[in-house]
């Protein structure tokens, strides 16, 4: 059989090839279109819900909104800049401070909370779908059955997106994005209809804790982890974006502020309706035709969702030697095999424990998104060995001890339960000190600043991981001149 | 010799990948290399509008309210 002829542009949007600038395809609006896509879902309706125990509308959108701009406006700084600086992913970028078997190890655990995301969304479009089609009928629900074939479709659809690749991806975010906007509105002025603007502004929270403060920063810190677990899901986008703007800036409008305004949709429909999912009383309140029209962009942006995400995670795996000279429809169906698998045998216990997942995420992504803001601002001055980043010799600069940075992922380590000193995050029991500094915030400052000492102690001392690379300095300087 | 063969020196055999992907792998960072920043970095204002939204709409509510309420 004739071997399929290579294909230069088709292996880098879908490959582990760094993108030149002439092959790019996303402007600040392309990706501002796609971050919204991904940030609106049914997911932070369900964040508003968990919101409005503790506050009420107002104070619950300007901890949301604080808690969004602080957490993206750092999680993406070194994420996003990198992967446009240098077209590359994530996980290829991670090699700097991880090293390529330590990112095979990190990768190994964002597969599984990607995988259980991209679960969730199916399931979240399976439930839309079921409202969809019993407001027409009349009916409560078309049944679990219904749901689950509904739900297998959403991910088949998402499977079908992601390998048509980033091109289809811009073209279905240009359109329902703006329309997800419009729904978010048409949504809270249907609230407003029926409950007027005093009953949302004036709307109690449902389960607050006694302390007015401690309420205000639980919600702060719920939206710290909710901005600080986007970080898997950049790099495979800002890798296509025309400028570091494009790349950075088009978080701002998607991540914090689309996400803002989907958290403010659940306040203010848990504090009125006391059901934080449109999804359940668009119909019933909104009537059969608006009721049905938003239900369908609400079950579409689930998908958009779901798509980046797996986009996303398919370009990380594609670096992985299992993967690498595998084409990318086959890297996608079976990335999804597992979630198939969980749809079919656990979808309730999955969807229900949706919080868990959140709790555990915070704790991760945390030390992480430290590690990497440390180690790409002030260990490498926002210089990456591009060589180095594809050497998987040990030769690299970034081979550090056989390919793990020790350094970080003994920081990782140390950092995860450094969270639960100050917040259990599943329990939402909280200990004295969150009071003053919540748990996200003391978890990265710690994480960064230990992996700033143990790495000005271990990898600098040792000369390990590159770091005082003279070759990279040269380098710099030959580009400088050029 | 020439950026790119001093990259093809450097990685030949060493990506892991199927010879026409490292060949195109090669190309692409000798020119990544030469051309420096392959797109337009953040300028100077970007930083300085991010730091402004970090402190004013991220900290801000949270001393705002800090004060308001009293840490309790």
């Amino acid at each position: 059989m004739a071997k399929k002829e290579f294909d230069a542009n088709q292996e880098s949007q879908f490959g582990i090839l760094p993108l030149l600038k002439e092959e790019r395809p996303y402007t600040l609006l392309d990706n501002t279109w796609i971050n919204i896509g991904l940030a609106i879902a049914t997911w932070c309706f369900l964040i508003g819900g968990s919101v409005s125990l503790f506050a009420g509308f107002k104070i619950g959108v300007l901890g949301t909104l604080a808690g969004n701009m602080a957490s993206v406006l750092v999680m993406a700084l070194a994420s996003s800049t990198s992967s446009a600086k240098y077209g590359i992913d994530l996980y290829t970028g991670a090699n700097s401070y991880l090293g390529r078997n330590g990112t095979s190890l990190l990768m190994a655990c964002i597969t599984v909370f990607q995988l259980v995301w991209n679960i969730i969304l199916s399931i979240m479009f399976g439930r839309a779908v079921d409202n969809i089609v019993s407001g027409i009928k009349g009916v409560d629900t078309m049944g679990p059955v219904f749901v689950a074939i509904m739900s297998l479709i959403g991910l088949f659809l998402i499977i079908l997106i992601v390998w048509k690749g980033p091109l289809v991806m811009k073209k279905m975010n240009a359109i329902v994005a703006p329309l997800l906007i419009v729904v978010i509105v048409m949504l809270l002025i249907m609230i407003s209809k029926n409950y007027g603007w005093h009953g949302v502004l004036d709307g109690k929270p449902i389960a607050p804790f006694d302390s007015e403060w401690v309420n205000f920063l639980i919600v702060f810190e719920l939206n710290l982890g909710a901005g600080l677990s986007w970080w898997p899901n950049m790099g495979g986008m800002g890798r296509l974006c025309k400028s570091e703007k494009a790349s950075y800036w088009a978080n701002l409008f998607g991540l914090v502020l689309a996400a803002t305004a989907g958290t403010a949709v659940g306040i203010a429909s848990a504090v009125t309706i006391g059901n934080a999912d449109p999804t359940e009383w668009m119909v019933p309140i909104g009537g059969i035709v608006l009721g049905i029209i938003s239900l369908v962009f609400v079950a579409f942006a689930n998908l958009t969702s779901g798509s980046c995400v797996t986009y996303n995670m398919c370009l990380g795996l594609k670096r992985t030697r299992w993967f690498k000279n595998k084409s990318w429809a086959f890297l996608v169906l079976i990335y999804d095999i597992p979630a198939v698998i969980g749809l079919i045998i656990w979808p309730t216990q999955i969807y229900d424990n949706f919080y868990i997942l959140l709790a555990i995420s915070c704790t991760f992504y945390c030390p992480i998104v430290a590690i990497n803001t440390v180690d790409y601002f002030f260990f490498r001055k926002q210089n990456l060995d591009i060589r180095s980043l594809f050497n998987n010799s040990a030769d690299s600069k970034y081979n550090f001890w056989n390919g793990f940075n020790w350094v970080a992922i003994v920081v990782m380590l140390i950092g995860m339960p450094f969270y639960l000193l100050f917040l259990n995050p599943a329990t939402l029991v909280y200990h004295e000190a969150f009071k003053y500094v919540t748990a996200s915030g003391a978890s990265l400052v710690f994480s960064g600043a230990l992996y700033y000492v143990l790495g000005k102690l271990i990898l600098f001392r040792k000369n390990i991981g590159g770091y005082r690379s003279k070759d990279q300095t040269i380098r710099k300087e030959e580009q400088n001149e050029y | 010799m020439s950026n790119y063969d001093e990259v093809n020196s450097e990685l030949y055999g060493k990506t892991g990948t199927d010879p026409e992907v490292e060949k195109e792998l090669i190309r692409r960072i000798a020119i990544i290399e030469e051309q420096g920043n392959v797109v337009p970095p953040l300028t100077k204002n970007d930083w300085i509008l991010t730091l402004i939204l970090f402190v004013v709409v991220g900290l801000g509510p949270v001393f705002y309210e800090a004060i308001k309420l009293g840490v309790q």
